[in-house]
């Protein structure tokens, strides 16, 4: 389960979201409150100048954490050959087609929604988020599979589903709440996988009216849809050496398991390779520090101090949280923060929270 | 010879003191925040009147203490988070100010009959956890603010918060690891097992 499909499924749980809560009919208690609360006797205070602010805060939408943003799409170079009888197009690595066609591809035919988000893609499931505003539609493609499994869940956890037809295909549409407008609409799969939407748009004919603007297209228009910065499967190995050159990994480190081609964001390839790299700094610290070896301790301190450097961290830093992970790790061992752990150890359950494998 | 009648005198327009407007936009600006930040955290809805309605109060009389550098929000439910622990030890009394909220409240049922197996998981797996993690993902996950604003509210370190909430997030998806699919999609016989605080 990674970030994203944790924050989806939190969100879910939540037994009153924001719109719910907006939509509580309690305006005359609201305000009957606050008339009686400006009434009661107020002690004394020191009365300021120019109290008279607007206070504005700056709360984030739901969760803190940026982590995925994996983007597919790469055009050729400007200087690269292509035949005269093919029409200027995008050319896209042959992993990337499959997973392409594979998948239903599906675009909102209107300009206005645009590709904001696009996680991990398999050939049976992907998730990506189109924009518009401050509006967001979800479509998820998931195993063909488990179709029936969430189509139960779905019904059981909505308030309502009908029948529509869309992209020429029957599907269910489901409403997850009475006071708010959360629609889901699943099609049955077709291939490998089926596709759900999701969004609460305000009201269902809005949601409707996305759904009627949803079309298919071919490989080469999906592929072109997507928005720029993907690390491509071809460039994996490139991008893993490119990392590993800017970091600092200990003697026997193990690369093989760094070089998956898949399609995968700059920030998940960076923390592929920077956890690695800290797991075994961590695990040369503990047994170090297990065997007295005062050396190798230190040698594994100085990376890990050092890893405050690398460039690779800091480009991911103003994405996630995993760079301050790492970074609370480090000065940890080197003793310049008291340890977070209950048992007062430094680094104590790195591995749980680093992943190492 | 009749006298014309004197005109009404003018109304007095009655001037509103720069703390009452200012309290009235920190109300405007948080009152349904706060009724959310309550409601997810009591068992019945009405009681969920009395912590908005004793918080605002607080915040009323000490105007002065409420920053206006943005971190209101916060702040906010740090008092509210005191005044909830107050009701869990059962100190908090019913208040007058809070009554017509509190009717509205009575009539609000959680619909549980809607909660997905998905959605139970994940509340199974949330009351697994130790109050503190349970309180920071809350915070970060249902109430909206961003991490910094959370360890303003539990008045932890900003610096560590995001190593907090990683291990946090890292324990939740180990308490309900077990009631999901690869795929994500609960498991139809199995229960999420309780997780070991390994801090």
């Amino acid at each position: 389960m990674n970030d994203h499909e944790l924050d989806q499924l939190l969100a879910r749980a939540n037994p009153y979201g924001d719109k719910t809560v907006r939509q509580l009919p309690a305006a005359g208690a609201e305000s009957k409150l606050l008339e009686d609360i400006l009434t009661t006797t107020e002690p004394a205070t020191r009365l300021r100048a120019s109290r008279h602010r607007r206070i504005t805060i700056g709360v984030a939408a739901a969760v803190a954490v940026a982590a995925a943003v994996a983007v597919v799409g790469a055009v050729l170079p400007k200087d690269s050959p292509v035949a005269p009888f093919v029409a200027p197009q995008q050319a896209y690595a042959a992993e990337l087609v499959a997973v392409a066609e594979a998948n239903e591809r599906i675009l909102i035919d209107d300009p206005a929604w645009k590709i904001s988000r696009v996680d991990e893609f398999t050939k049976d499931s992907g998730d990506l988020a189109f924009s518009n505003g401050d509006k967001t539609f979800q479509v998820t493609w998931y195993p063909a599979k488990a179709y029936k499994a969430y189509f139960t869940d779905r019904a059981h956890g909505s308030v309502g589903h009908s029948e529509v037809q869309v992209l020429g295909q029957q599907g269910t549409l489901f409403r997850y709440a009475k006071n708010t407008f959360d629609f889901a609409f699943m099609l049955p799969s077709k291939g490998p996988s089926f596709v759900e939407t999701r969004a609460d748009l305000g009201s269902e004919e809005a949601y409707r009216e996305v759904l009627g603007k949803l079309k298919k297209v071919d490989v080469n228009t999906w592929l072109g849809a997507m928005p720029e910065s993907v690390v491509k499967p071809e460039k994996v190995r490139a991008a893993v050496d490119g990392i590993l050159a800017e970091i600092t990994v200990p003697k026997g480190f193990k690369t093989a398991p760094l070089y998956k081609e898949t399609v995968v964001a700059r920030y998940h390839l960076g923390a592929r390779v920077t956890t690695a790299a800290s797991c075994a700094w961590l695990d040369q610290w503990t047994a170090a520090t297990k065997s007295g070896d005062k050396v190798k301790a230190a040698e594994a301190v100085k990376a890990m101090q050092g890893s405050k450097s690398w460039k690779i961290l800091k480009d991911m830093n103003a994405e996630g949280d995993l760079p301050e992970v790492i970074w609370n790790y480090a000065d940890e061992i080197a003793g310049k923060i008291k340890p977070e752990s209950k048992s007062g150890k430094p680094a104590d359950g790195y591995k749980q929270g680093l992943g190492c494998k | 010879m009749t006298s014309t009648p004197s005109p009404p005198p003018p109304v007095e327009l009655r001037a509103v003191p720069d703390r009452e407007l200012r309290f009235r936009e920190l109300f405007d600006d948080n009152f349904r925040p706060l009724l959310g930040y309550a409601l997810r955290r009591v068992a019945n809805p009405d009681d969920a009147a009395d912590i908005v309605a004793e918080t605002m109060l607080v915040a009323w009389r000490r105007l002065d203490d409420v920053p206006v550098d943005g971190t209101a929000r916060p702040y906010l439910y740090g008092v509210a988070r005191r005044v909830l622990a107050n009701h869990r030890r059962g100190e908090l009394r019913r208040d007058k100010l809070a009554e017509k909220l509190r009717l509205h409240l009575a009539e609000l049922t959680p619909d549980v009959t809607s909660l997905s197996e998905t959605s139970a998981a994940i509340r199974d797996g949330l009351a697994r956890l130790s109050d503190s993690d349970r309180e920071l993902i809350m915070l970060t996950g249902w109430d909206g603010l961003e991490p910094r604003e959370a360890a303003v509210v539990l008045g932890i370190p900003g610096r560590t918060v995001r190593t907090r909430l990683h291990r946090a997030r890292t324990r939740l998806r180990k308490a309900v690891g077990d009631a999901f699919t690869d795929d994500g999609h609960v498991r139809d016989d199995q229960h999420a097992r309780p997780v070991q605080e390994e801090r």
